[in-house]
Order: structure tokens, then sequence, then C-alpha cells
């Protein structure tokens, strides 16, 4: 759920209050949602920035035109296991997204680089997030790194800890809005009125959770409660807002931000994903966030 | 001489009808799409770079090792149950039944549980492949097993043979050909499964794993040509090797050469 903004956007009617009619594609990852950017069958998106330098190196006309959230992936391990941090993962097996996504490039690049590691020390397995925080809970996996509300409801249903948030250590601008060349630069007023409404939605994740997790629950899980590890029922809109609350939402692009993007453009040079580090303030068009100020 | 250079144009003619008529595809889907759809020239260039590339036979062969398990041991199985049903009509009922529901459901939608059961690594994917390709399989050998000929069963009672001496003279030989039709068929099945199952996750090597990691990284000549590796080693496969096993077991059964005439 780290793309809630647009989903609250659209559930509680703010696009349309800002005078557009918008029609929502849910994608299950980010690089299926560039492609549908990339091949013009979409305006916009929130998803992980690596997906649109990946784009940008064969030459595609994309914008990122305004942020979204702070990455927030968190290492899972057993509660029994003795494992207390990421070091101690070597030789051991971890569930994570696929190779190449944003959550693997920052797993290899900070996690494992922090914590004197490398993917050849560990036995990696590629998965959902569901099939990750089930496998560790299983015990056919020793650690999983996943995203919110994966996260939350592990923590809340299974046997299992979270060892390591990346939030908390390496704070990096994850999701961004990327919007196609064509929306940027010839459909400004439609792209910043997007960008406010979701402005929007971000301030209601920040100041009602609540709130903001009576609109968007449904969307990530399906039953009305789960059932707690002390058998206890817990409403699923409890921990929506527990998985909203633990996440950084934030509009904003800050010179920071950009210095951690080009550090992970930097990584994904290392990890043989780009051919040449990309320029990413070239990449950027902040005209939108620079009339809010 | 001429006639002979004749007869193997007449062989391959079609396939290089088709390679051509998919690469003229794929060349006006660059020209439409130069950023998403790479060109015939920068595909086979690749592949080309690849065919030297160790990681790029290590896909191939892993891909090839989880196959070589899961489909012959559907073959064995499927065989074994079908020619089983021939000989026990009530088990024929039930193994009927049993196909027509699992053969619904798409052997895919097995991983994540196999995943969570079996744990990471070739199992799971091992055991997709045999799930894809058993009930084919195991249908086309019981369809073959209730046709056996009443008239070869009825003398074969009539001059005392007992169930496994049916088994041995007069189901075994009977429902050879739909054995080897059914592998055929089966084979279409696993492979599909195979890349399906290897692009869902759970391992980091095989052919359907380079597709998707390349799709990941917005490595589009490489998605284009893993689709054409793919395609092409099922071809060999089923085209090359499964059909002229099909032909020499089965040569008694050709009056021709069929389209190879």
């Amino acid at each position: 759920m780290d793309d809630a903004q647009t989903i609250l956007a659209w559930r509680a009617g703010l696009y349309e209050k800002h005078g557009l009619d918008v029609e929502m594609q849910l994608f299950s990852s980010g690089t299926e949602l560039i492609k549908a950017i990339v091949g013009g069958q979409l305006d916009a998106g929130v998803l992980g920035f690596t997906n649109g330098l990946s784009w940008l190196d064969k030459g595609a006309d994309l914008k990122i035109v305004g942020g979204a959230q702070m990455g927030f992936h968190g290492m899972l391990v057993q509660n029994d296991s003795g494992i207390s941090e990421v070091a101690q993962l070597k030789g051991k097996s971890v569930a994570s997204q696929s190779q190449g996504s944003t959550a693997d490039i920052v797993l290899n690049g900070v996690v494992f680089e922090n914590a004197g590691l490398t993917r050849e020390d560990l036995s990696m397995q590629y998965v959902s997030p569901a099939v990750a925080i089930q496998s560790l809970a299983a015990g056919q996996v020793d650690g999983a790194f996943v995203f919110e509300p994966y996260s939350s409801i592990a923590q809340l249903t299974m046997p299992v800890e979270q060892i390591y948030e990346i939030g908390q250590e390496w704070p990096f601008p994850c999701m961004v809005v990327i919007a196609s060349g064509d929306l940027a630069k010839n459909q400004t007023e439609a792209m910043h009125r997007m960008l406010d409404a979701q402005k929007e939605a971000i301030e209601m994740l920040a100041n009602d959770p609540a709130k903001a997790a009576s609109y968007i629950t449904d969307d990530f899980i399906q039953e009305d409660t789960l059932t707690a590890l002390d058998g206890s029922e817990i409403k699923a809109e409890e921990i929506i807002e527990a998985s909203i609350v633990s996440q950084t939402f934030n509009w904003e692009i800050t010179e920071q931000d950009i210095q951690r993007m080009e550090e992970v453009a930097q990584m994904m040079v290392d990890q043989g994903i780009l051919n040449t580090k990309i320029d990413v303030k070239s990449a950027l068009d902040l005209s939108w966030q620079q009339s809010q100020k | 001489m001429k006639s002979t250079l004749l007869k193997a144009w007449g062989r391959v003619w079609p396939y290089f009808a088709v390679a051509a008529f998919l690469l003229i595809l794929l060349q006006i889907g660059h020209w439409l799409k130069p950023i998403v759809i790479p060109s015939v020239g920068a595909s086979i260039s690749r592949l080309v770079d690849d065919l030297n590339n160790s990681a790029f036979w290590r896909q191939v062969g892993l891909s090839m090792y989880r196959l070589g398990i899961g489909y012959p041991i559907a073959c064995v199985l499927g065989g074994f149950f079908g020619v089983l049903a021939g000989l026990y009509p009530a088990f024929a009922k039930f193994l009927r039944r049993f196909i027509a529901f699992m053969q619904s459901i798409p052997p895919i939608v097995w991983l994540p549980f196999l995943l969570v059961v079996l744990g990471f690594g070739n199992t799971p994917i091992i055991v997709v492949v045999t799930i894809a390709s058993f009930f084919p399989m195991a249908l086309t050998v019981l369809n073959g097993a209730e046709g056996v000929n009443k008239t070869h069963l009825e003398a074969a009672r009539v001059l005392g043979a007992n169930k496994p001496q049916l088994l041995r003279k007069v189901y075994l030989p009977e429902t050879f050909p739909a054995f080897i039709t059914g592998a055929q068929v089966s084979f279409g099945n696993a492979w599909r499964s195979l890349v399906a199952a290897e692009m869902m996750g759970g391992v980091a090597v095989g052919l359907g794993f380079a597709v998707k990691f390349a799709g990941e990284i917005a490595d589009m000549s490489g998605v284009v040509m893993y689709i054409l590796v793919i395609g092409i080693i099922a071809s060999v496969l089923d085209q090359v090797v499964l059909e002229q096993l099909k032909r020499r077991l089965l040569h008694w059964r050709y009056v021709n050469q069929g389209e190879g005439k």
C-alpha cells in the first residue's frame, strides 16, 4: 500500500473534487505499470522511481513529477529464530520481491551492504509479499523483506518480528508520481489537478489515518477481521490504519531525496540494471511542487 | 540430387515461413513503438551474444532439467493409470471424473500453495510440470484403452488369457499409439506451465525467470530474445524430437510421409 494516496484520492472522490474524471487502473507491480505509461495506455502512476530510471535509460519520454511515499521495507524473522540483526542472516534464505525491483535494489545496495553481506551470501527467493510472509510463518525461509500492509499483517497474525526497517535506517523516496512526457508538457493543468488531489489524500493519510483507512481497507484486505496470535479478532481497518501510521507519505521531493535517488541510480549501475548512470535531475519536473510554495 | 533437395526444402520451408512471419511482425512493432519493441536486428544480435554467455546456458539448462524430470514422471504415471482404467471399468469412471475436475484447474494456480508446503527451488516447479502434463496424458491413454478392439479382447479371453496376459498382449500394444500421442499433447502443457511457474517465483534461474527479470529492468531485447528461445526450444522438442519419435515408433501407421511427403 505504498501507493495508498492514489487509491485514497480515487475512493474519497478527491479527483472529482479537483475537476478530474479519472479512470483508475490497478497493477500488481510498478514494472507492469511503467510499461503502460511508456506504451501510451496510461498518463501517470505512483510507483517505485527505479522503474522510471530503467525506462529513461532506454530513451522513454517520462517525468518524475511529485513525491508519494518514503521507502518502507521491513525485514521479518520468526520470533524464536534468535536472529536480531541482518548480518545474522548470512547463509540463510530470505524471501523478497522480484529481482530488479526497487525493493531488491535497496536490499542489495543498502541493507545487505551495511550488514557486510552480498546476495551470494544468502539464498534469495523472489516471490510476492503474501507468499513471502506465509513462507516465513511455515519455516520455508528464514527472513522476509516486505512492505506494508504485509509487515503489519504478519506481525499481528504470525509469530514473527521485524528486525530492520529501511525507512528508519536509510530514508529514501521509494514511491514517486511518474507521468508521461506528453502529460507533463502538454496537459500541465490536468497534471497539477491530479497532484493537488493526491496531496489532499496524503494530508488525510497523515492527519486522519482512521478516516483514510475506512476508504481503502477493502482494496488491501478482503476479510472484515483477521485472527491475531492470541486468538482475538482484529478489525481489518485497524491493521490498515497501523500500516498507514507506520509509513511516511510525502508529496514533496527534497534536495536530500534527490541525493538519495542519485545514490540508488548508482546502485542500479553497480547491479547491472542500468548501462550508464542517469542524471536524476534531468528526469524531474517539479513545476507543480514549486507552485505550492 | 535435385529431388533430394526439393524434398528437404518441402520439409523445412514451413519453418522458414513461420520464422519470417514472426520477424516481420516484430519489425513492424518496432517501427510503431521503437522504445518498447526492439528491432529484429537488435533481438538477433542479443541472441547471438547470449549464445556465448554461460549464464544464458544456465537458464536453458535448469529449465530443461525441471522439464526432464517432471514431464517423464507425468508420462509414466499418466500411461500407467490410463491403462489401468482400461482394465478396470470402475476405476475408469473415477479417473474420468477426476481428470474432468483437475484439468479445469490451471496448473500454475497450485504454485503459491506448493511454495509454502514444499519450499522453494526446483521441487514445486517440477510438481507443477507433472500436474500439467499428467492429465492430458492419462486422458489420452484412457481413451485409447477404452477403444481397444473388442474382437481382440474376446479372442484373447477365449484362448485363456488372464489379466496380466491381456495387459501385455492386448492393452499395451493397442494403447501404445495413444501413449505416444498423449506424450506429444502433454508436452505443450508441460512446457507452458514450466515457463509460467518459473516466472511466478521461487527460483532465480530458468527461462521463465529470465524473461520476467528482463521485463523488470526494461531490457526488452532480452524479453524478445527469451520469447524466441522459448518458442524455438519448444518447436524443436515437439516438431523434431517427439514427432520423429512418433513416426519411428508408429511407422506402421503412416502410409506416407505426411506433410513431408
